[in-house]
């Protein structure tokens, strides 16, 4: 065998190592998420109930989506004002919670853990917990705010408050985003913020000027997948207000999650979780096409 | 070796995935038959069956606690009637949602029980894979009316007559009131025919204080939104379930009813609900009434004796016309398209339902038994606690009883009417625009049901 026969035999063998490697994955990928993602989208053009016979409808389920169906603009309404609030919060307190923990400062360990806690405990458990908090009657909140002599509303009971509410709890376990964060302000090369200090710049030009631009490819990461999770909403208005007061807290997930398991509407459910898809879908091509305006990588 | 672990990794997640598609018996258990035949003398042998059911039966049922070990002990007795017949008793232990999606997927595969546990108050969500039970009530000449408890067999025909299933039990409610609490508010106690719009007048006498310490005249039960629709003499539909009836007058009264209810402090709010549970209100004073639900009144009775409490017991609310207002949620069984022993799983309704007497005083320990004779005597004999109080007050109820009028399929029209609830009494909406904007919804959700998008 010559140089160039053993040179594509071994790619070969590379390739099929390659392949070997990652087919239990592969296969779990293809039957477990491609499959039912492709089943999804061909129920969405029929009248399919759970398990029994369908009927292929067209486009009938959209036109019911946009133009029949209340709740769908109201919960992608309500989503996308989730979306606006809570992701520009996220980024924003987790980049401030991330840098001030890149500081050399006392108990360091102690902060990291403490505000990473919240992201590894139980998500039901926490809601719940907030729940009591921000209850009209009893909770933390309004007692606090009774000793100034404010009378609280009923938050999670007032539509004007309950969305932001869900937003307030979401920034709680932010946690992960901060870790983040933190790893990519550590990574910018200390020569950077010792030149600038040379050329005497103060800190908060240091920031404005090194570590925001530079931490952009993180911020960048954390927006997608902000704003991808934060289109799925759905645990918190589930469990605390079942989408009330008056559709206020009603989200696009909740919507899918009502129709294809309460009413077994899944061609329906499927046709408005697609819609979700191309949202999101959307709206992430585009911050990715103006990410070359706006991410500096250090290469 | 690393070739050959993900070769074996790829071989397992192969066969775990082909696995999914079989038959999943998780759950089930075959109750154990005890040697030999320990037949009760006292259990009618219906049509002479009982030594000739062979093969095999498949039952699947929900619950949990009480009602699950009810329905398990009431099973092992028709096991031990039927000892040739080979039991398999599936539970999935939810009632709720997740019960309808395994038991929707398992019919609409074929894969179900042969005989499904089901409730009337569905209205026909699985009703295309039940058996009619007619012809085999015609063929047993069964006059369901003599043998079954008045006001239970009626839920469970279609609208096009199909017998869907037999019944198990049901429950619905009285009204418990705390005496003390009537007498120093200088209020009469509640007597038959009392309705809504007399509470929202001396309710207020029992509207007092605030937080922790504060009192309302009734307690709000999770079905306070189906009583309401009623409470002023509305309907939520026609019989047949053809046409909605959620934009009548009746029903802005009704809106405009609970909102005075809410506001005036004669019944809690949500969020003063869900901080202090409604049979607790009661039971610590804080209520003056409940309405109290067969399925939980041995454990207030036992609650409010502990406190102290001095109760009494009224009928439920009437509507301007003097009917009374109350709801009942019924379990039955119903046999699948698909059983492959018929003559055993019509046997297991019948002896479930009213022909086995031992079966029904088992299903009498968690609500009104289908078995007339049982419910007339055991049942409604039944003490509970020292206070006077007996489950006759259920039987004598039960045919007032509305079925709960949004479960099941009809589960989309409920929850506009919860958004409606939500209008008036949260946003303080106009109860006659926010019927005028929501009551079309209900209209076109009601054309959109299968059994009227046939018609």
């Amino acid at each position: 065998m010559n140089l160039k026969e053993r040179s594509l035999s071994l790619k070969r063998r590379e390739a099929l190592n390659f392949y070997l490697y990652i087919s239990p994955w592969l296969l779990s990928f293809l039957v477990l998420t491609i499959y039912p993602m492709l089943d999804s989208f061909l129920l969405s053009f029929t009248d399919a109930a759970i398990g029994g016979d369908f009927n292929f409808i067209g486009l009938e389920n959209f036109r019911k989506a946009f133009t029949v169906d209340p709740q769908f603009w109201v919960s992608f309404r309500n989503t996308i004002l989730y979306v606006l609030m809570y992701v520009p919060a996220n980024l924003i307190i987790s980049f401030f919670l991330g840098y001030l923990l890149s500081r050399n400062i006392k108990a360091l360990g102690f902060f990291r853990t403490v505000f990473y806690i919240p992201y590894i405990t139980s998500g039901v458990a926490v809601t719940v917990m907030w729940g009591w908090i921000f209850n009209g009657s009893y909770g933390l909140i309004n007692y606090l705010l009774s000793l100034i002599g404010i009378e609280g509303p009923n938050w999670l009971a007032d539509k004007r408050y309950a969305l932001i509410c869900i937003v307030i709890i979401s920034l709680w376990s932010i946690g992960n985003g901060i870790i983040i964060m933190l790893a990519g302000i550590q990574d910018i090369p200390a020569t950077y913020y010792e030149s600038a200090q040379i050329d005497g710049a103060s800190s908060l030009r240091q920031v404005f000027s090194i570590t925001i631009p530079l931490t952009t490819p993180t911020i960048y990461f954390n927006l997608v997948i902000g704003i991808i999770s934060a289109f799925q909403l759905f645990n918190q208005p589930y469990i605390l207000t079942q989408g009330g007061p008056v559709n206020a807290t009603r989200t696009v997930a909740m919507v899918v999650f009502q129709n294809a398991f309460q009413y077994g509407r899944m061609g329906y459910a499927s046709c408005v979780a697609w819609v979700l898809f191309v949202v999101i879908m959307a709206v992430t091509l585009i911050i990715q096409s103006s990410s070359k305006r706006w991410v500096f990588y250090d290469n | 070796m690393k070739k050959l672990l993900a070769i074996l990794l790829a071989v397992v997640m192969i066969v775990m995935v082909s696995a999914c598609g079989t038959k999943n018996n998780g759950g089930s258990t075959t109750p154990n038959a005890p040697g030999g035949s320990n037949t009760d003398p006292g259990t009618p042998a219906p049509g002479g069956e009982s030594d000739t059911l062979t093969g095999e039966l498949d039952i699947w049922a929900w619950g949990a606690d009480d009602e699950a070990t009810a329905r398990k002990d009431a099973i092992e007795v028709f096991i031990k009637n039927h000892p040739n017949l080979k039991v398999t008793y599936t539970v999935i232990p939810t009632a709720d949602q997740v019960w309808d999606q395994k038991s929707s997927a398992a019919l609409a595969s074929g894969s179900a029980g042969d005989v499904m546990q089901m409730s009337p108050d569905w209205y026909g969500m699985n009703t295309k894979y039940y058996i009619d039970l007619n012809p085999l009530v015609q063929r047993d000449a069964i006059d369901l009316d003599a043998v079954i408890t008045p006001g239970l067999i009626d839920r469970y025909y279609d609208a096009d007559g199909k017998l869907e299933g037999l019944p198990l039990h049901t429950n619905c409610f009285v009204i418990a009131y705390n005496k003390d609490m009537f007498a120093e508010a200088g209020v009469p106690e509640p007597k038959e025919g009392w309705t809504l719009q007399e509470l929202a007048d001396w309710g207020k006498a029992f509207a007092k204080g605030s937080g922790a310490n504060q009192t309302y005249a009734m307690a709000k039960h999770w079905c306070m939104n189906n009583f309401m629709i009623y409470s002023m003499g509305g309907i939520p539909y026609t019989d047949d379930l053809s046409t909605p009836k959620m934009g009548t007058e009746e029903i802005v009264k009704a809106l405009a009813l609970y909102k005075e209810l809410l506001d005036n402090g004669i019944i809690p709010t949500d969020t003063a609900q869900k901080t202090i549970p409604a049979q607790t209100l009661f039971t610590s004073g804080k209520a003056a009434m409940y309405t109290m639900g067969g399925f939980e009144a041995a454990q207030v009775i036992r609650d409010a004796e502990e406190n102290g409490i001095n109760i009494g017991f009224a009928p439920m609310f009437s509507d301007p016309n003097g009917k009374e207002i109350n709801v009942q949620y019924a379990t039955g069984w119903a046999i699948t398209k698909t059983a492959k022993n018929v003559d055993a799983a019509w046997a297991f309704l019948k002896e479930s339902s009213f022909a086995n007497d031992e079966m029904g005083t088992i299903n009498a320990r968690v609500g009104i038994p289908a078995n007339r004779k049982i419910a007339e005597s055991v049942y409604a004999q039944t003490k509970i606690g020292n206070v006077g109080f007996t489950n006759d007050y259920y039987v004598e109820h039960i045919s007032n009883a509305h079925m709960n009028p949004f479960g099941g399929t009809l589960a989309s029209s409920g929850n506009i009417w919860t958004t409606m609830v939500e209008e008036v009494t949260l946003n303080n909406a106009d109860p006659a625009a926010v019927v005028a904007k929501y009551a079309p919804q209900i209209e076109a959700e009601f054309a959109s049901y299968e059994f009227n998008a046939k018609k």
